[in-house]
C-alpha cells in the first residue's frame, strides 16, 4: 500500500542498505546472514536476483543499458498491473526470456550487480518504462503495439 | 553362404538390440518430458482455479460489507476484500497472461484494494462509511459478479473441454491461429468488459496517488530547449566541450528528455536532461574507482560545490553508502527547519579524486517549488506525546512528507532506536497521527 507513498520519502537512498554485494559466492555467508535484513523491502537475496536478472537479459549491452533493464523490473514494482516483489516479477512467466531459458541461473558479473544497485538507487535510464524488448528476436507482435520510448543498445524501452 | 548372409547373421541382432535399447530409452525420455509439462500444466491449473475461487469469495466478501452494519465487521470484510483482490492478482501474476492484454483488470483489482484496504483500516467511530462510499461499493459488487461471471464460464469450458494452460502459452508465444483460443478469448473478453465498466469514485485515496503520479511530470514550467542548447547545458555542467557528444530525444516517457551519451575519460557517460529547461534527471559516469583518497567530509564538500554548480542550495545529507571507493549521497531540500522530503536528490562521488561520477535528481526536478509553511497546530511536545514510548528518541526535525492520503503534510519527524534498529517516525503537525513510519538501515543521526 504505502510503497508508493515511501518511494519519494527515501528517494534515492535506497543504495545504502546494499553494502558489500559485489563479488557474489565469496560474500556467500556474509549474504545469508543479511538475508533477513532489508531496506525499501529488498533484501541482499532480492539484489542478486536482479543482478542476476541483468546478467541473464542484458549483458553485452552497454551500462546504460543494464541499469534500464534493473529500472524496467522496479518500474514494474509501483504498478498495479504487476507483482510486488522483485522474484514476483522476475518469475512471471513469459516475462522474461532469460528465466524462460534458464540463463538467470549463471553467476552474474560486477557490472550486473552495480547496474541492480543503481536502478535501486533510483536511478532509471529507461524513464518509468515497464517493458522492452529486442527487435532481432521479439516474437510478440503485441509488444509492437505498446509506445516506445527510446532504444538502448539493442533493447527499445516501452511503455 | 554369400558375403551379405554372413554380415547380416552378424549385424542384424546387434541392430535389433541398438533398436530396441534406443526405442526403450526413447520411451523412458518421453514420460520424463510428458512428467515435466503435467507438472508445469498442474501449477498454471492450480492459479487458475484459485483465481476462480478467489474471485468468488471476493465478490461475496464485498455483498457483506454491502450488508452488515457494526463496525467490526464492516472493517473485517473490508480487509478481507483487499487480501482477496491480492490474492487473486497474485493468482493471475502466476499465468502466461503477460504478453496480452489483461493490464486493465490487474489495474482493476490493485484500486479495489487500495480502496478497500483504506476503508477497512479507518476509525469508522470518528468517519463512518459515507453514502458516497457505500454506493461505490455497490458498484464494485456489480462488477466483481460480472467478472467473476465470465470467469466461472472460461473455468467451466477449460474443465468440460480438458484445456490446457500449457497450449495458451505457445499459442500467445507463436501466435498460432490453429491452437485453442478458448481461454486467451475469455481473458480478453473480461479485460474488455472491464474497460468498459462506468467509472468508479474510488474516493480521495485512489484518486489522489493516481493524479499526483499522473501530474508529477506535468509540473515542470518552462522554456523548451533545443538539441544543442541540452549539449551545452551537459558540456557546462561536467567541464568539457560538446565534442563526441551524441544526443537522442525521447518523448514519451514519463517526461520529454534529451538523452546524451559520450565516452568520458575512462568510461562511458550517459545523462538525460528534461526538455523544459534542461533539467539534469539522472547522470552516471561508469569509470573504476580504485582507491579512496578523500575522507567523507572531503566528499561532502565537493557534492555541496557541484550542487550550487547546478544551481541547487540548501540540501542537506539525510544519508550515505559508502562503498568500492564511492560514496552515495542521499539529500533532501531543507528550508529552515524544515525538511522537504519530496525534494530528494542523490549524487555518487567517486572518492579517488572527488568526481561526482552519478546524479539523481528526478525526485528534486519535479517536486521543486516554493512552498508557504504555515505554523503547525501542535507545539513538538505535543507530537513528542504522540510517538510510542518505548523508542527512544535521538533526534527531530520537523519535515515535509507525502502523506498516506498522497497530499503533502508538515510533520515533526523523530529519529529514534527501539531493538537496536532505526526508526523515523513522522507526527502529523496538525492532526497529531502517525503519518508515516520507516526503518533505517544506515544512518547517521548528527547529520539530521
Amino acid at each position: 500500500m504505502n510503497s508508493r507513498v515511501r518511494k519519494w520519502i527515501i528517494g534515492g537512498v535506497a543504495a545504502f542498505l546494499l553494502m558489500s554485494l559485489v563479488g557474489s559466492s565469496e560474500t556467500a555467508p556474509a549474504q545469508a546472514a543479511n538475508a533477513g535484513k532489508s531496506y525499501k523491502g529488498f533484501s541482499s537475496n532480492d539484489v542478486t536476483l536482479l543482478a542476476r536478472t541483468v546478467h541473464g537479459e542484458a549483458r553485452g549491452e552497454p551500462y546504460e543499458g543494464q541499469v534500464a533493464v534493473a529500472a524496467v523490473v522496479l518500474n514494474r514494482l509501483d504498478s498495479t498491473q504487476f507483482p510486488n516483489t522483485i522474484s514476483g516479477v522476475i518469475f512471471q512467466p513469459q516475462a522474461f526470456t532469460c528465466v524462460a531459458d534458464g540463463q538467470i541461473w549463471m553467476e552474474p558479473n560486477e557490472s550486473a550487480y552495480k547496474a541492480a544497485r543503481d536502478a535501486i538507487g533510483g536511478w532509471d535510464p529507461a524513464v518509468g518504462c515497464n517493458y522492452y524488448f529486442n527487435p532481432a528476436t521479439a516474437t510478440s507482435k503485441w509488444i509492437w503495439s505498446r509506445p516506445q520510448v527510446k532504444k538502448i543498445g539493442k533493447h527499445i524501452f516501452c511503455r | 553362404m554369400s558375403t551379405y548372409g554372413k554380415i547380416a547373421r552378424v549385424f542384424l541382432p546387434i541392430t535389433l538390440v541398438v533398436l530396441l535399447g534406443m526405442g526403450a530409452w526413447a520411451y523412458k525420455e518421453y514420460q520424463e518430458k510428458s512428467s515435466v509439462l503435467i507438472k508445469a500444466e498442474n501449477q498454471y491449473q492450480r492459479a487458475f482455479h484459485e483465481l476462480n475461487n478467489h474471485m468468488d469469495a471476493l465478490q461475496g466478501e464485498i455483498g457483506k460489507v454491502l450488508a452488515v452494519n457494526s463496525q467490526k465487521h464492516l472493517s473485517d470484510s473490508l480487509t478481507n476484500v483487499w487480501r482477496l483482490t491480492y490474492a487473486a492478482q497474485s493468482d493471475v501474476a502466476q499465468l502466461p497472461l503477460s504478453l496480452m492484454p489483461f493490464h486493465d483488470t490487474q489495474k482493476f483489482l490493485g484500486r479495489m484494494g487500495t480502496f478497500s484496504y483504506h476503508a477497512g483500516v479507518r476509525d469508522f467511530n470518528k468517519e463512518p462509511l459515507s453514502e458516497k462510499e457505500y454506493q461505490t461499493l455497490n458498484t464494485l459488487y456489480q462488477n466483481a459478479t460480472d467478472i467473476k461471471g465470465k470467469l466461472n464460464e472460461v473455468q467451466s469450458q477449460v474443465i468440460s473441454k480438458n484445456l490446457r494452460w500449457m497450449d495458451v502459452e505457445l499459442a500467445i508465444a507463436t501466435e498460432d491461429k490453429k491452437l485453442d483460443h478458448t481461454i486467451i478469448d475469455g481473458f480478453q473478453a473480461v479485460n474488455n468488459m472491464v474497460v468498459q465498466f462506468p467509472e468508479v469514485d474510488w474516493g480521495p485515496t485512489v484518486n489522489n496517488l493516481e493524479v499526483r503520479k499522473k501530474e508529477k511530470f506535468t509540473t515542470l514550467k518552462g522554456r523548451n530547449i533545443s538539441e544543442e542548447e541540452a549539449k551545452e547545458k551537459a558540456a557546462k555542467l561536467l567541464d568539457r566541450t560538446t565534442e563526441g557528444m551524441k544526443v537522442t530525444f525521447a518523448e514519451k516517457g514519463d517526461f520529454p528528455v534529451y538523452s546524451i551519451s559520450f565516452e568520458g575519460k575512462n568510461g562511458p557517460c550517459n545523462l538525460d536532461l528534461t526538455r523544459t529547461e534542461g533539467h539534469v534527471t539522472w547522470m552516471l559516469y561508469n569509470r573504476p574507482v580504485k582507491e579512496s583518497k578523500l575522507s567523507r567530509e572531503q566528499a561532502l564538500e565537493k557534492a555541496q560545490s557541484f550542487l550550487k554548480k547546478m544551481g541547487y542550495e540548501g540540501m542537506v545529507p539525510i544519508s550515505h553508502i559508502d562503498e568500492d571507493h564511492i560514496l552515495t549521497l542521499s539529500m533532501v531540500h531543507k528550508e529552515g527547519n524544515i525538511l522537504i522530503y519530496p525534494e530528494a536528490l542523490a549524487l555518487k562521488i567517486a572518492l579517488d579524486n572527488g568526481e561526482i561520477i552519478g546524479i539523481q535528481a528526478d525526485e528534486y526536478v519535479f517536486n521543486r517549488k516554493e512552498r508557504v509553511f504555515e505554523k503547525p497546530t501542535l507545539t513538538h511536545e505535543q507530537a513528542r506525546k504522540q510517538v510510542n514510548p518505548h523508542l527512544k528518541v535521538t533526534g527531530t526535525n520537523q519535515a515535509y512528507i507525502y502523506g498516506e492520503d498522497g497530499k503533502e503534510a508538515l510533520c515533526y519527524e523523530f529519529l529514534g532506536t527501539l531493538k537496536d534498529n532505526q526508526y523515523r517516525i513522522f507526527i502529523n503537525g496538525d492532526t497529531g497521527e502517525e503519518e508515516f513510519v520507516e526503518k533505517i538501515e544506515k544512518e547517521e543521526p548528527e547529520k539530521i
